[in-house]
Order: structure tokens, then C-alpha cells, then sequence
């Protein structure tokens, strides 16, 4: 069968179906409509499958969701949802991380493991993310009246431990009070991940302040967007710089796609129950973790790789 | 006696210069484009070789690209259990491209290892052969083998039996094939070859150079982030910051994905 419409990259040294890429990035944007969660650690694994090369495939990731974060930060922004002090000192610590990532993959590409590392890191993060909100979700289900994340339940050791850092301050739009190295160490930590896997980090970025900061979720999903949009900005132009795999025509595509699936996306969330949703997400994730965990297991086609990505 | 010297060189240089006139004349090339462009819709093109030989022979059409270093990485287990690029091998010759091109009558000779064969050295396995690998990795052909595999995956080498004749008049036949260009061959300069088969042997040649380059959308975008890769980064972020605050306004400030 002839494909219709092509477009080459030369960035990814390759041609790609145009109606296929944006086909995927309505198909992620889609989930991401319906799940209220971002898409970025689909997108970067099903473009590896489409014979992007990983180092391309994470870096221009990054770069698409530069574009669909800035709509968002806006938004929650007008509704006064962003802990700007707090989203602040993460985007530090992002932006330290996220540079720390891209020189980490930049070693790694001329060791020829970079592609590894990203394998082995989805494999991880997707496992635990999938475990934990398949479980989360399969408790509330039974239960049917989920208590909101723990908020100070208890004085836990974790919160002996930061009541105990110096440099207390008060966030007062998330109405909790913290050492500011708490969102330093935590966005770097984030910043790292973002790098390597291409990410907004969000669905990592969205726990850690739920339970690690403590914060309100009202105000949880304008500052991870508020936070992610510069982090991406500063991952994209580092990895543009310093290993030439953003393909920023592959983003826009990829981006286009992303925002008409994720306006269809919302309107078919609305229709289904949350718990449900749940479920679905969590397994959804726990399949592309186990597509990747097979890759790494079973014996590849060939025995060889390129060194620097492709 | 000069003269008597010069005529001798002369008949002698005449002499050499025969077979490889008469060559020229059995093997005819018609002309076909000596470049390929790779455009913002390119994904991979045809080249259409045809031409006349004599009715008793074969032609075989070589597409290479330079040959040139390369460092890999063999895979190998980590912990016992996970795959994972290990050790670096260098293989010493590698051609950017390699395509061939037979009648199916001759594609056999390009399946069984014939090292005396001069058309069987024209082949992937002659090249095989010929390629080195440092340091000995200590299993033989196989890595060169799986190089030859990963290439051939990815279109840029490939044996194909796609040269047809058309029928035979005044002892001549006329041969057409098409070279199939993958999407992934990189730019850079190649050669196209046409040799006459007569009786298992070489008996002409006639070669042609073919550029692949970048041109209009691809060449500035490649010159870009490769040449000025700060400043293809901050457009990059510009570009995608402005399509987001329009996807936004379009779409009354969606939330994002993220």
C-alpha cells in the first residue's frame, strides 16, 4: 500500500508518515483528555516503536510539550491555581536537574547507553506509577469513599525529617510551611528524570506534591504545569545544543495531534466514572512498562547499536 | 628508426586499449539522473537504469556509498539478566550503502559462498569478507554478520533479482532496473555500477557518480541545529510556546497534557 503523505526529518535522519504522527499525538492527547494526566511518557515510547531514535524521540518530547503546557500554565494561571514561590524554587531545581540529565545522557550517548538508560528508567518509573494507582484504584473502588491523600495525618519520620531542614519558609497559596531545599532537591530530582526520559515529568511531578509537599491538589496541577513548562523549555534547548535531537517539526505535528485528541478526550472523561478511569490508566501504563521490560529481557533481533543515538 | 619505436608503442598501446573499447561498446548505459534530493516530502526515491547488452550476456548494477570506519556497540547482558549495549567494535571498511541489482538467473550465485567467482565478489558475502573487525571480538563472522543484518533492516543494503530483459534483436538485448533509494540513506556521494557477465567473468564495466543531498526545508533545518544548535533550540522553545498560546486560544485554554 502507498502511504500518502511523508514528511523527512533530518534530525531523525528518516521519514515519517505525517497522518501517522499526528494520528499518535491525537491518540496520547486523547488519554491525556480522558485520564486528566499528561501524555508525555506515551509519547516518547510509542515514537521509539515508529523508528524515531530514543535520544530524538525524548528530546523532541520534551520540546512538544513546551507548547502544550504553555495553554495550560495560562489558564490555571487567570485561576489563580499556581504557587508561583513554590513552583519557583522547583523550576530551580528543575533546571539544575534537568542540565545535570541532558550532560548524563550527552556521556552516556558516547558510552552508547543512553538508550539503556532511558529503557531501564521507563521501566521503573511506569512499573512503580502503574502498581501504585492500579492498587490506589482497586482500594477505592472497594471502599467507595477515597480519603483525600494524606495530609498530615500523623507526624510521620518523613515529616520530622523536614519540619527538621533549615530554612523554614511559609508557601502561603498551598498553605503549608517547608524548607525551601525541599522543592530544590525534589524539582532536581524531577529535572533529572525529565532529561533523561523526555517528559514533563508531571505524572512523577504530581505525587511528589501531593504527598512529599503536601501541597492542595487545586493548586498541585497549576504549579506542575507552571513548573514543567520551564524545565521543558531549558531541557529542549540544552539537548538542542548539546546533542542535536530535537526535532521540533515532529513536536509541532506531535502537538497539533495532542491538543484536538485531548479536547474529544475530556468529553468521553466525562461520560465514565473515576475510579474507572483509574484502572484503565494504571493498566494502560502497566502495558507499555511491560512492552518495555520484554525489550530488555528477551534476546534482540541484532546484536549490534550505534553509538550517539542513531 | 624513431619512427620504427613509435609505431611499436603505438600498436601496443592500441592493443591494450582494445578489450576495454570493445567493453564500452557491449555495455550500453543510457543516461539517468546523477542526483538525488531530499525535500521536506522526501521518503526515499527510484532511480530507472536501463540499457543494451549483448544477448549471450548478464548485468549486475551496484549501488555503493564510500566506505568508512565505524564503531558500534555489541550488545551484551547485564547482571545476566537485561540487555544492554556493551563493548565497542570498530569495523574497519563499511560502505555508506551497498544495493544490488541482478537478473534472477543470477541471483543464486549470490546465495552459496564461491570465492572464486568474480561475480560472487560483487556480492554481500565478498563483502563480508572483506570487512575487518578490531578488537577481534573471538565469534568469528558474527558480529559482522549482524552488521550486515542491521544494514540490510534498515534498506541501505539489500540483493535484489529486479533487472529484467526485454526481448532479444540483432544479437542485443535491452535490460531496465530500478534502484529502490531507502528513506534512510544518508547524503553524501555514491557510485552506481553496471558490469557485463560473460561466461563467470567481468567482462565491462561502466560507472556513474550519484549525490544524495539535503535541500530547501531539510538542509536549513539540519544547518540549523547542527551548525547553530543554541539558537535552533531557542526557536525550537519559541515556535512551540506560540503554537501553544494559539492551540490554547483556539481551543478556550485547555489544560494541557503534560
Amino acid at each position: 500500500m502507498t502511504v500518502p503523505w511523508h514528511l523527512y526529518l533530518p534530525i531523525a535522519g528518516n521519514s515519517v508518515n505525517i497522518l501517522l504522527v499526528f494520528g499518535m499525538g491525537g491518540i496520547v492527547g486523547l488519554l491525556s483528555g480522558i485520564f486528566g494526566v499528561g501524555g508525555g511518557f506515551l509519547m516518547t515510547p510509542l515514537l521509539i516503536m515508529m523508528g524515531i531514535p530514543p535520544t530524538v524521540a525524548a528530546a523532541s518530547d520534551s520540546n512538544q510539550i513546551v507548547g502544550a503546557s504553555t495553554a495550560g500554565t495560562i489558564a490555571h494561571f487567570r485561576m489563580g491555581n499556581v504557587d508561583i514561590k513554590m513552583g519557583l524554587l522547583l523550576l530551580v531545581g528543575g533546571v539544575i536537574g534537568g542540565t545535570g540529565g541532558v550532560q548524563l545522557i550527552k556521556v552516556l550517548n558516547r558510552l552508547g547507553s543512553a538508550d539503556f538508560l532511558i529503557s531501564v528508567t521507563y521501566v521503573l518509573m511506569l512499573g512503580f506509577i502503574g502498581i501504585y494507582m492500579f492498587q490506589e484504584s482497586l482500594q477505592a473502588m472497594r471502599t467507595r469513599h477515597k480519603k483525600p491523600p494524606a495530609s498530615a495525618s500523623k507526624p510521620s519520620t518523613y515529616a520530622r525529617i523536614v519540619q527538621s531542614l533549615p530554612g523554614q519558609i511559609m508557601f502561603d497559596k498551598s498553605g503549608v510551611r517547608l524548607s525551601i531545599l525541599m522543592p530544590l532537591i525534589l524539582g532536581g530530582f524531577v529535572g533529572v528524570l525529565s532529561a533523561i526520559m523526555g517528559v514533563g515529568g508531571g505524572f512523577i511531578m504530581v505525587p511528589v506534591m501531593v504527598y512529599l509537599l503536601r501541597m492542595p491538589m487545586h493548586v498541585v496541577v497549576g504549579t506542575s504545569l507552571f513548573q514543567i513548562l520551564f524545565t521543558c523549555v531549558n531541557v529542549t534547548i540544552m539537548q538542542a545544543y548539546s546533542n542535536h535531537t530535537v526535532d521540533f517539526v515532529l513536536a509541532l505535528i506531535l502537538l497539533l495531534g495532542s491538543t484536538i485528541g485531548a479536547q474529544f478526550g475530556v468529553r468521553i472523561s466525562k461520560k465514565l466514572k473515576a475510579d474507572q478511569l483509574k484502572i484503565l490508566l494504571a493498566s494502560l501504563v502497566l502495558v507499555v512498562m511491560v512492552k518495555m521490560l520484554v525489550d530488555l529481557l528477551l534476546t534482540p533481533n541484532i546484536l549490534l547499536a550505534y553509538i550517539g543515538g542513531h | 628508426m624513431k619512427s620504427t619505436c613509435a609505431g611499436i608503442i603505438t600498436f601496443f598501446m592500441l592493443m591494450a586499449t582494445a578489450p576495454l573499447l570493445r567493453a564500452e561498446e557491449l555495455l550500453q548505459v543510457s543516461p539517468f539522473p546523477d542526483g538525488v534530493s531530499i525535500g521536506t516530502f522526501y521518503s526515499g526515491t527510484k532511480i530507472a537504469i536501463s540499457g543494451t547488452l549483448p544477448a549471450d550476456s548478464d548485468v549486475v548494477i551496484r549501488m555503493t556509498g564510500e566506505a568508512a570506519p565505524l564503531r558500534m556497540k555489541k550488545k551484551g547482558k547485564v547482571f545476566g539478566l537485561l540487555w544492554m549495549n556493551r563493548d565497542t567494535v570498530t569495523f574497519d571498511s563499511v560502505p555508506k550503502a551497498f544495493l544490488l541489482h541482478t537478473p534472477p538467473n543470477l541471483e543464486d550465485v549470490f546465495k552459496t559462498r564461491q570465492k572464486d567467482s568474480p561475480v560472487w565478489q560483487l556480492g554481500l558475502m565478498a563483502l563480508e569478507e572483506k570487512i575487518t573487525v578490531s578488537p577481534d571480538p573471538g565469534d568469528g563472522r558474527t558480529v559482522v554478520k549482524e552488521l550486515l543484518k542491521l544494514k540490510e533492516k534498515e534498506g541501505i543494503y539489500a540483493v535484489s533479482g529486479n533487472v529484467h530483459y526485454a526481448p532479444v534483436s540483432d544479437g542485443r538485448k535491452k535490460f531496465e532496473a530500478e534502484i529502490t533509494i531507502p528513506p534512510k540513506l544518508s547524503p553524501g556521494a555514491y557510485k552506481v555500477e553496471a558490469f557485463l557477465i560473460q561466461n563467470g567473468t567481468i567482462a565491462a564495466i561502466d560507472d556513474h557518480s550519484l549525490t544524495v543531498a539535503l535541500e530547501s526545508f531539510p538542509k536549513i533545518l539540519s544547518l540549523l541545529a547542527f551548525d547553530h544548535g543554541a539558537m535552533y533550540g531557542v526557536l525550537a522553545t519559541l515556535i512551540a510556546v506560540v503554537a501553544g498560546l494559539l492551540t490554547g486560544f483556539f481551543f478556550k485554554g485547555g489544560k494541557g497534557a503534560h
